[in-house]
């Protein structure tokens, strides 16, 4: 079955492969902050030291916000099993992320599991880390944090935890305050996201995440939201430019006194110069490419909208994405599973 | 006669896999190991350079066991006659970084572990921006490889140069080649006199390395020459 009209079926696969066949689709995304997320795993937020532009007056080393690859797969691939498990093609006790893969349903063959003695799917889908276009130090914010007892101070007025013990002596102050810094809104990480050896139905699921995904970072604040702004995807037979290049190159196109006030950036400049950057960038690649950026890309970003936001259309993308992890796992994961496991004793003292 | 290739290559994330494990620390040593190599290059069960490997050994998606197949791979080289030495940094930094498990459930309580597997850990890495060289030494003109290759346990992009060296000489004899090497593939057919060791898996490496044997000269820089894939003594 084909859903997407505005472009070539000759970039998909009719199976899922079981080798590397060298078909790439690339999803050029601007990921924009729209509250206030955290990047962090030591305490503090995720930054790297790199050359600030390209352009030889530009190579001047500068602290960007760093967004690590699992920071931005990990939410996207959960919005895909969460709609896997509305409409009932998963559930819950088969399928759990990072615990107990099921092995047959598009979240693990795209993008893969490895679980010790079962085998290992390598992920089709690879994220690198993205940098913020603009410095560190204009890019974070520090707050204070603290848990106020319920008169709004934070000084104890004889408060009883559940145990019926006092939670502080009587006038103490609590130490229940902490400070952390977070990522402005309107902070811009440019990010691509290549899709290896898509089917058309697996092309769409990625899609869906990426357009889907609302929240990223440490998942116990409420204050992550971050929008996945698509400008384009590229069809190759081969990796294109990075992050980090891509970045580099925006920040050279974008004059110097925009990008040194403290203002935070135009959105509207951002995409424009980020659509600028990527063009040019790709006609340095020696890869056989097929662009879809800015006016070009439009029609199929439309085309994708209406199939999932219609309830009808996103179950049969996912009932075909479905369908083919099915095929897939039962040709080339479970009929080598079973064959050993028939021949051998069970071992004794294994359940 | 032999086509020698310098690389260079250029980080743009950072580089991570396990050199040596300090309990939870995992430590990236600033070298990559050449049989790594020749897979982030596109050389293993590869149609373009002649390298494929028989249908139970062939590179899938889908690998039914952690066990690596570096003999089985890499011999296919031999024979095409493609050596990769490993690379060593150019200027290099490194970075702390914590990794975790996500927890998808709502509700989370506190359970005994039972299964022996960190669910978090430290991992140094390589920082973005570090630069690494190698070279390719090649029986035939090789064709262009990708620009970007892929490297390490998080799959980090990484940019390629390649140029071909020319007015290549050959000569016999003692050198010093402080680069590092896979001591496996070049002490059967030289004379290793004293070296470093850089420990990692799965074959510890050797650098500064005092050598008598063949080797390739180019502008009074010597490389060891009839170095091949070696697992068995």
């Amino acid at each position: 079955m084909t859903f997407l009209k505005s472009i070539d079926s000759k970039f998909f696969h009719n199976e899922i492969p079981y080798k590397p066949m060298g078909k790439y689709v690339h999803f050029l995304t601007v990921r924009v902050t729209e509250s206030y997320p955290l990047f962090q795993t030591d305490g503090e937020l995720n930054k790297a030291r790199v050359s600030a532009g390209i352009k030889d007056e530009n190579k001047i080393p500068i602290s960007r916000l760093a967004m690590f690859k699992r920071k931005q797969s990990t939410p996207e691939r959960l919005i895909g099993r969460e709609l896997l498990r509305n409409y009932g093609f998963m559930t819950a006790e088969e399928c759990e992320y990072n615990v107990k893969f099921a092995m047959n349903n598009p979240d693990c063959i795209i993008y893969g599991f490895a679980i010790g003695d079962s085998g290992s799917e390598k992920s089709k889908v690879v994220v690198d880390t993205a940098f913020s276009i603009t410095p560190f130090d204009e890019s974070n914010e520090n707050f204070t944090l603290n848990a106020p007892y319920e008169n709004g101070t934070m000084a104890s007025k004889g408060e009883k935890k559940a145990d019926g013990k006092l939670d502080t002596v009587i006038g103490d102050t609590t130490s229940r305050i902490n400070s952390q810094d977070h990522i402005r809104p309107q902070v811009f990480f440019p990010s691509i996201v290549t899709l290896k050896d898509p089917t058309e139905a697996g092309f769409l699921y990625v899609f869906n995440n990426l357009l889907r995904t609302r929240h990223y970072g440490a998942q116990t604040t409420r204050t992550g939201r971050l929008r996945n702004e698509l400008i384009g995807v590229v069809f190759a037979d081969g990796e294109i430019t990075s992050n980090l290049r891509w970045t580099q190159a925006i920040y050279d196109l974008i004059p110097a006194d925009i990008i040194q006030s403290i203002d935070p950036l135009s959105e509207d400049l951002v995409m424009a110069k980020a659509k600028e950057a990527i063009t040019d960038l790709l006609k340095e690649e020696f890869v056989v490419h097929h662009d879809f950026i800015g006016e070009t890309f439009q029609p199929l970003l439309k085309e994708v909208r209406a199939i999932t936001s219609s309830e009808t259309s996103i179950q049969t993308v996912l009932k075909a994405a479905d369908d083919e992890a099915k095929a897939y796992a039962v040709k080339h994961i479970k009929s080598k599973v079973e064959k050993p496991k028939a021949d051998e004793k069970p071992k004794a003292g294994k359940k | 006669m032999t086509h020698i290739y310098r690389c260079e290559l250029e980080l743009h994330d950072t580089l991570y896999f396990a050199t040596r494990e300090i309990g939870r620390l995992y430590e990236t040593e600033a070298i990559v190991h050449n049989y790594a190599l020749c897979y982030a290059l596109g050389l293993v069960d590869s149609d373009r350079y002649g390298t494929q490997v028989s249908k139970e050994h062939e590179y899938r998606y889908f690998c039914r066991e952690q066990v690596p197949m570096y003999e089985e791979h890499l011999s296919k080289l031999n024979e095409v006659g493609i050596y990769v030495t490993p690379a060593r940094s150019l200027q290099h930094t490194s970075v702390l970084h914590t990794w975790k498990y996500a927890n998808n459930n709502y509700h989370v309580e506190m359970e005994k572990t039972q299964k022996n597997i960190p669910s978090f850990g430290r991992a140094k890495e390589i920082a973005p921006e570090s630069a690494f060289e190698f070279f390719i030494l090649s029986q035939n003109p090789l064709p262009k490889p990708s620009k970007w290759i892929r490297l390490g346990k998080w799959m980090s992009k990484a940019e390629l140069t390649v140029k071909e060296l020319d007015k290549v000489k050959q000569g016999n004899g003692d050198f010093i080649f402080p680069y590092p090497l896979n001591p496996l593939d070049v002490m059967f057919t030289h004379q290793v006199l004293s070296y470093d060791t850089v420990n990692m898996p799965p074959v510890s490496l050797i650098r500064n390395v005092s050598i008598n044997g063949h080797f390739y000269e180019v502008d009074g820089f010597k490389i060891p020459a009839r170095m091949e894939y070696r697992f068995k003594v």
